[in-house]
Formats: C-alpha cells, structure tokens, sequence
C-alpha cells in the first residue's frame, strides 16, 4: 500500500499497488492494475490521469456511508438513492 | 442547495425498514433523538442518525441527516415525508464519486452502484465479521463441546449396540432356550417339481386310460380284477346293480 506524505503526486505510475487517495491531488498520474483506497477525508483530485484496470476499495466513513445507501436503499428509500445515483452521474453533488 | 450538503426529499410514506442490526455507540444527535432511546414519534425535526437505534418510531416531516459516522439502526420504523440528507463524510463520498466519474471511472462507479441496488456491496470490510463470541472463536469451549459430542456419540451407539444385538444373542437367548427369541428353520413350502412334470402327466394318463380298456388283476390274491368300462357298463345295464350278501363278498 503506498501512502503519500504529500498532498500533490505527480507523474508516477502505480502498479498492482493500493493507492489512499484521500486530499490527495494527482497530476499525471498512472494507475495500472490497482486499487484507490478511501476513507471518507477529504476529496481527492485527478488531474491528466490514467486508469487501467482500477479497483475501489472504501473503508471508514466512506465504507459506511456505501452501507448506510445500501440500507435506504433495501429499507423502501430505492429511489431516493437512485436520485443520488443520478446526481453523482450529472456532477450535481 | 448548499455545496457540502445533499437533500433528497421522500413522497409519501414508507414502511418500517431494518438493517444494521448490531449495536452502535451513542452519537448526539443535532435536535432530536439520542442513541438507544425510543421516540414514539419525530416530527418537523432534522435528525442526525449517525449511531443512533430507533424502535417503533414514526418520523413524520423529517429530514435524516447522515455524517458517515457508526450505521444507525431502525426497527420497525415509519417514514411519512421524510428526506434524506448527506453531510459531513458521507457527503464528501459521493462528491469522491462523482470525481471518479468525472474522470472517467464508470464502470467502477457503476459497479457500486449496482452493488448497492442489488444488496452486494463491493466492500472490503462488507459484511463486516459479527461479534467473535458468535462465530466460534473461542476454540477451547469449542474443544471441549466437540469432545463432549463424541464422547456422547460413542456412548449411545455402545447402548444401541448392547441393547439391540450383544443382550438378545448373547443373554437373553442363551439363558431360556426354551422361548429363544429368534427361531431359525428352513421351511419348504413349495416342493421342487420334477423337469420332466409333462412327460410324467403323460405317462400317467396312458397307463390310467390302459387301464380302464383292459383287463387285469387289481388283487388277484383276493379275487379283484378290473374289466374294460365299456363292458362293466353293459353288465350292469344286463344284470343291475349288485346286491351285497351279510357275511360274505
């Protein structure tokens, strides 16, 4: 798992490697074969990035907020949880 | 609509829904309910639901608001025109989606959201373990139950092995030999007919009807012979049926 002390990354390529993308800003970037990990902090940014073969993994708050969607949406809330789908996909969040 | 937060307002009502059903540590909520009380009813209030457990409660004109903090838990709950707001975490989550689709990650995104429609979230830590004293973590007690089991098992089968074969074959027949329980003998119902029971049949029905067309001694010692049926037939219509002498033959 690679952790960045800095909050920009520039021009490097991640390989079968696991990424914590939180308040990070990534310029130039590659990301092969690996999975962007985050935890619900601050939103992170790419910037002219690549992507090949990207898992996402979420953990802490973020994980949680997945499921807490999950429940509304198994709970009779569906299409309030559609309407955050959509909203996401439209760039309105 | 403010940027660090969502609102999504609900029509109508909806049903009690559940999930989340482990216990959660308490969280303050903003204006209504604390965690593990029961409110009977919520009205006209904005609800903060991070960690909080809601029994039986009737939310009428609320907005739940949700930081991303420990799930809450609703029992058997009813939502009349409630809304649904992200804040805080779980705001900036769907905002960290919204990035990854911007730039391109569709598919990734769509997979989570598909994980969520349909109940499978590609979580690394969904679901999460339930409590370890739940899944059989503490091996020594699950040693001694396993221990226990055998033991158990070995002893009732002995029981049914003594019970049902060892005492009836062993003790019972061989002290009352006159009553045994168990009687072996072969019993031929059925004798093996002969291979040639044709030829036999044959042979006998000639010698039979040889026998009713000819003459021949059937005791000669004592004088009885037999005749064809023929003429025993026209000397009983000649002479009559023959009468029987008292103290002679």
């Amino acid at each position: 798992m690679t952790v960045y002390e800095t909050s920009t990354v520039r021009d490097v390529t991640f390989r079968n490697d696991e990424v914590i993308v939180d308040g990070k800003l990534f310029e130039g970037c590659t990301f092969s074969n690996s999975s962007l990990v985050y935890n619900g902090g601050a939103l992170p940014t790419f910037t002219n990035c690549a992507f090949n073969n990207v898992n996402l993994q979420f953990s802490g708050a973020a994980s949680n907020t997945l499921r807490y969607l999950n429940g509304l949406h198994q709970g009779g809330f569906a299409r309030a949880v559609t309407r955050i789908f959509d909203n996401i996909r439209l760039g309105k969040m | 609509m403010a940027r660090n937060q969502t609102s999504l307002s609900i029509a109508g009502w909806r049903n009690w829904f559940n999930w989340g059903r482990r216990s959660r540590p308490a969280q303050t909520s903003s204006s209504a309910a604390s965690a593990g009380v029961h409110y009977p009813r919520i009205a006209n209030q904005d609800v903060v639901v991070d960690g909080n457990r809601y029994e039986s409660t009737v939310f009428t004109n609320c907005t739940l608001i949700y930081h991303g903090g420990p799930l809450p838990v609703f029992v058997r709950c009813t939502f009349r025109q409630v809304r649904v707001r992200l804040e805080g975490q779980a705001l900036q989550t769907t905002q960290y989606l919204q990035e990854l689709h911007r730039v391109g990650l569709y598919v990734a995104v769509e997979k989570v959201f598909a994980g969520i429609q349909q109940n499978a979230l590609p979580l690394d830590e969904y679901p999460l373990p339930p409590p370890a004293v739940n899944v059989g973590q503490n091996y020594g007690q699950l040693a001694i139950n396993s221990v226990v089991l055998v033991v158990v098992t070995a002893l009732l089968g002995a029981a049914l092995w003594y019970g049902f074969l060892f005492y009836p074959e062993n003790v019972a027949l061989a002290s009352d030999p006159a009553r045994p329980l168990v009687k072996s003998g072969v019993y031929d119902l059925m004798p093996a007919l002969p291979d040639d029971l044709a030829v036999t049949y044959d042979q006998w029905k000639a010698d039979q009807l040889t026998q009713l067309e000819s003459y021949g001694w059937v005791d000669q010692a004592n004088g009885i012979a037999h005749i064809p049926v023929s003429t025993a037939m026209d000397i009983l219509a000649e002479q009559g049926l023959p009468t029987q002498t008292t103290g002679s033959n």
